[in-house]
C-alpha cells in the first residue's frame, strides 16, 4: 500500500504542476486564487480519508463503501464551509477560483474511487 | 401560472397515461396468453406502472 | 337476549357517529350560504387547510346564532424549546385566532407555524412577505403525531394478540387472524422471498411487515371523516424512505457496492474504464439517493392527490347549487372514495414491494468463479 501512497503523491504533484503552469501562463498569481490552500488541504484530507478507508478495510470490511461515501461528502462539506468564505471575501467567486478548488478535489476523488474499487475487488 | 408550464405538464401527463395504458394492455394480453403466470405478471406490471407514475407526479408538482 | 342488546347498542353508537358526520356537512353547508361572496377561494382554503397538519384535533366547526365560531374537537399539547421547555395546551391559541401567553412570552400561529410575537401578535415581514419573527423549536404533538401514535398502538395490540392467539391455538389462526394471516403470508411469499432471495429474506421481514401495515392503516385512517392526512405529509414519507435508504446501504454487501463503483467488472482494462467511469459512477451514486427519493415522492403525491380530488369533488356540491349538482358530486365522490380504498392498499404494497426490491439489490451475492 505504500506504493499506492507514493503514486498518489506523484500524481497529485503532477496535476498541481500542470495547474500551476496554466495559471502562470494566464498571468495569475497563485496566491490570489488560494492555490496552495486548496492543494495542501485536499492532499492531506485525501490522505486521511485513504488511511481511514484502509483501517475500515481491515475491521469493518462490509461498510467500506458506505464510509467512503460519507467521508467524501464530509470532505466536500468541510471545503464548502472553510473555502467559500475565503473565495467570497472579495465579493465575487471567479471561475479561476472555482477551478483551483475543483481540480484538486476531483483528482483526489478519482484516486479515492480507484483505491476503493481496488479494495472492494479484494474483499 | 405560466401557460407554457401548464401545457408542458399536460403533455407529460398524456405521455404517462399512454405509458401506463400500454403496460396495462400488455399485461392483459400476457395474462390471457398465460393465465397461470397471473401473479408474476401483475407484480411486474405494478412496479413498472409505479415507476412511470412517479414522472407524472413530478410534472404535476412542477405546475 | 344479552347479545341482542349489545348489538343494538353498537348500532346505536354507529348511528350517532353517522349522524355527527352528516350534520358536520349540513352545518358546513349553512355556513357557506351565509357568506357566498367568494365561495371558490373558501373551498380552496378549506382543502389547503385539510392537507396540512394541525395543532388541535378538531372534527368540524360551525358558526352559531351569535356569529361565533364553535369548534368540536380536542386540543393537543404544544411543546416548544425557547430558552427552556414550554409545554401548554393548544386551546390557548383558540384555533389560531388569538395569541398564547406562556411565562411572559407570546406566541402566535401564522400559516400553520408557531412564531414568537409581542402581546398584540404582530408579525413583521421581509420584502418577499416571509415572516421575520423568531421561530421557537417545535416538538409539538400535532394531529399527525396523534394519528401515528394511535396506529402504532393499534398495530402493537393487534399483532401482539395475534401472536398470542397462535400460541394458544397451536398455530391455527382464529378470529381476526384469519383475515391477517393471508396478508402476512403474501408479504412473505410474494414480496420478500422472490425479491430478496431465500437465504436472506428473514432479516428484512420485520421492517417490510411493519412498514406495510403502518402505511396501509394510515392510508385507511386518512379516508375516514376524522380528516387526518398523515401519509400525505412529506415529512412522514421522508422518514419512511430514510429508513429504507439506511437499511439498504447499511446491509449492502460487497457485490452491491461493486455494482455501483465498478459496474463493468473485470471485462475491461483499467485505462478503458476510466473515461466511462467518470460518467457511470456519478450516475450510480446518484441512483442510490434517487431510489428512496422516488419512494417518498410517490407515496406523498399519491395520497395528497387523492385527498385533493376527493375534497374538490365534495366542494363541487357547494358550487353547483342545483338538483343536478349534488347527486353528481356525491356519486363522483363515492366512486373516487372506492378507488381510494384500493389506492390505500396499492400504495402500501408498492412501497413494501420497492423496498424489498432495493433490499434485494443490497443483499445480492454473485457466485465467484
Amino acid at each position: 500500500m505504500r506504493l499506492f501512497f507514493l503514486w498518489f503523491t506523484l500524481l497529485f504533484i503532477f496535476i498541481g504542476a500542470m495547474h500551476f503552469t496554466a495559471l502562470s501562463l494566464m498571468d495569475i498569481s497563485p496566491n490570489t486564487v488560494f492555490f496552495w490552500e486548496c492543494y495542501l488541504g485536499n492532499y492531506f484530507l485525501t490522505l486521511l480519508l485513504l488511511f481511514a478507508l484502509l483501517r475500515a478495510f481491515e475491521r469493518l470490511s462490509h461498510s467500506i463503501a458506505w464510509i467512503y461515501l460519507l467521508a467524501s461528502g464530509l470532505k466536500f462539506a468541510l471545503f464548502f464551509l472553510l473555502l467559500l468564505p475565503l473565495f467570497k471575501a472579495d465579493e465575487s467567486v471567479i471561475n479561476v477560483e472555482r477551478f483551483s478548488f475543483f481540480v484538486p478535489y476531483f483528482s483526489g476523488l478519482i484516486l479515492e474511487t480507484g483505491a476503493l474499487i481496488n479494495k472492494l475487488n479484494k474483499l | 401560472m405560466e401557460i407554457p408550464v401548464m401545457v408542458g405538464a399536460g403533455l407529460v401527463v398524456i405521455g404517462v397515461g399512454m405509458g401506463i395504458g400500454r403496460i396495462g394492455g400488455s399485461a392483459m394480453e400476457a395474462i390471457a396468453r398465460q393465465p397461470e403466470a397471473y401473479g408474476k405478471i401483475q407484480t411486474a406490471m405494478l412496479i413498472a406502472a409505479a415507476l412511470i407514475e412517479g414522472i407524472g407526479f413530478a410534472a404535476l408538482f412542477a405546475v | 337476549m344479552n347479545s341482542y342488546t349489545t348489538i343494538l347498542q353498537k348500532i346505536q353508537k354507529t348511528t350517532v357517529l353517522f349522524a355527527l358526520f352528516f350534520t358536520s356537512f349540513s352545518l358546513a353547508n349553512t355556513k357557506e350560504e351565509t357568506k357566498s361572496g367568494d365561495l371558490k377561494t373558501e373551498i380552496k382554503e378549506y382543502i389547503a387547510h385539510h392537507l396540512q397538519d394541525a395543532y388541535d384535533f378538531s372534527l368540524f366547526s360551525y358558526t352559531n346564532d351569535k356569529g361565533e365560531h364553535v369548534y368540536i374537537g380536542a386540543p393537543l399539547p404544544i411543546i416548544l424549546w425557547d430558552n427552556g421547555l414550554k409545554v401548554f395546551s393548544s386551546s390557548k391559541f383558540h384555533h389560531g385566532e388569538s395569541v398564547a401567553e406562556v411565562d411572559g412570552n407570546y406566541y402566535a400561529i401564522y400559516h400553520n407555524k408557531i412564531y414568537k410575537t409581542d402581546a398584540n401578535g404582530t408579525i413583521s415581514y421581509d420584502d418577499e412577505h416571509h415572516p421575520t419573527n423568531a421561530k421557537p423549536l417545535d416538538f409539538s404533538i400535532t394531529k399527525s403525531v396523534v394519528s401515528m401514535m394511535i396506529v402504532v398502538l393499534i398495530m402493537f395490540l393487534l399483532f401482539r394478540n395475534l401472536a398470542q392467539s397462535y400460541q394458544k391455538n397451536g398455530g391455527i389462526a382464529t378470529g381476526v387472524g384469519r383475515f391477517f394471516e393471508p396478508i402476512v403470508l403474501y408479504v412473505r411469499d410474494d414480496i420478500a422471498r422472490p425479491n430478496i432471495g431465500e437465504k436472506k429474506y428473514k432479516k428484512y421481514m420485520s421492517f417490510l411487515l411493519t412498514v406495510f401495515f403502518f402505511i396501509w392503516f394510515l392510508n385507511i385512517l386518512g379516508l375516514t371523516p376524522l380528516g387526518v392526512n398523515v401519509t400525505g405529509n412529506i415529512a412522514v414519507t421522508f422518514g419512511l424512505a430514510l429508513l429504507t435508504f439506511l437499511i439498504t446501504n447499511l446491509t449492502g454487501t460487497k457485490d452491491y457496492w461493486l455494482h455501483i463503483f465498478d459496474p463493468l467488472g473485470s471485462s475491461m482494462a483499467w485505462y478503458a474504464k476510466v473515461p466511462l467511469y467518470i460518467i457511470l459512477i456519478p450516475i450510480e451514486v446518484l441512483g442510490v439517493f434517487i431510489k428512496p427519493f422516488s419512494l417518498l415522492i410517490r407515496l406523498y403525491a399519491n395520497m395528497q392527490a387523492g385527498h385533493i380530488v376527493l375534497m374538490s369533488l365534495i366542494g363541487l356540491m357547494f358550487i353547483f347549487k342545483s338538483w343536478l349538482g349534488s347527486p353528481l358530486s356525491f356519486g363522483l365522490a363515492f366512486a373516487i372514495s372506492l378507488i381510494e380504498v384500493l389506492v390505500a392498499l396499492l400504495q402500501a404494497y408498492i412501497f413494501t414491494m420497492l423496498s424489498a426490491l432495493y433490499f434485494g439489490f443490497a443483499a445480492e451475492e454473485h457466485e465467484h468463479h
